[in-house]
């Protein structure tokens, strides 16, 4: 049977979707009888959706105001 | 524009509308676009160059593709296209700035050692050396707002070795597919898969003590 540190090693291949059915199915298995996986499970995702999150820099408006000049420069209206 | 004024993608129009209106001089679309797509093509130049030109090269890539847009041919999606050119424009840079660690040279073995062998987590049939811990914060938003822990995990992140960092940067904070960032960065499929968990494995353990015992 797959050990916890097996299913750790694993976690993103299973949550990306990137592992054999095969595979997904022993970890199922495995998440289904213990706790503590199941747990690191969770936390790997909340992770991952935290550093998703985290990192969403805005555009500057100083270059908003540079690239709507270049935007207006090469692509004239049609027509135009 | 939602609530705080930030463009989000989801308001965008589908792709061929998209393309079509973007070619015809449509400005209010170009600025809706330009500040949706930001925060993940600043996380695909920062991976590359890091953060303090990032923007610049976001900026210099748009120019680009103001330039090449009448040509764009739709082989991919506009989103796919506009990141390949953000990342040539980061790589360029990058060589330009001539850093130590130049990005062909990636240490694949990195990937291939064996860190986890002596993971003190675990007992030496591979389970649980204790019960893991539920976490008391159980929401992204929860976690971002506990300033101590984000201090902590930044602390963390700039820790990381360059590639993992990278990785990460590319696929959870940029949203790129693995494919596109092992092209990027020149790595094996199955290296980026170790080095991406590798570095989500830290992060959990990070915020994990933190949840557990308040500290860094």
């Amino acid at each position: 049977m797959l050990s916890c540190k097996h299913l750790v090693e694993q976690a993103s291949d299973y949550i990306d979707d990137e592992m054999s059915m095969r595979k997904r199915v022993q970890v199922k298995l495995h998440l289904f009888m213990c706790v503590s996986c199941r747990r690191y499970l969770k936390q790997l995702k909340l992770t991952i959706a935290m550093l998703h999150c985290k990192n969403q820099h805005q555009a500057p408006e100083a270059m908003c105001h540079h690239l709507l000049k270049e935007y207006q420069k090469n692509l004239p209206k049609q027509g135009s | 524009m939602n609530k705080t004024g930030v463009s989000t993608e989801e308001a965008l129009p589908d792709e061929r509308e998209l393309t079509q209106r973007l070619i015809s001089n449509d400005q209010q679309l170009f600025m809706t676009v330009v500040k949706a797509w930001h925060p993940s093509l600043y996380s695909v130049a920062a991976a590359i160059v890091g953060h303090s030109i990032a923007d610049e090269v976001v900026q210099e890539a748009w120019v680009s593709v103001i330039k090449a847009l009448p040509k764009f041919e739709g082989r991919s999606a506009l989103k796919t296209w506009v990141t390949r050119i953000v990342a040539n424009e980061a790589k360029n840079r990058y060589r330009k700035e001539s850093r130590s660690v130049s990005l062909e040279s990636v240490d694949e073995n990195w990937a291939t050692d064996s860190r986890l062998v002596s993971d003190p987590r675990f007992d030496s049939s591979g389970h649980w050396n204790q019960r893991n811990p539920a976490w008391d914060m159980g929401s992204p938003d929860e976690l971002l707002s506990a300033q101590e822990l984000q201090d902590c995990v930044d602390k963390h992140l700039a820790r990381l070795p360059e590639q993992q960092r990278y990785i990460m940067e590319l696929r959870d904070a940029g949203g790129m597919d693995m494919e596109e960032i092992c092209n990027i960065l020149e790595v094996s499929s199955s290296n980026a898969r170790v080095l991406l968990h590798r570095a989500r494995d830290r992060i959990q353990q990070v915020v994990a003590k933190f949840q557990r015992t308040g500290e860094c």
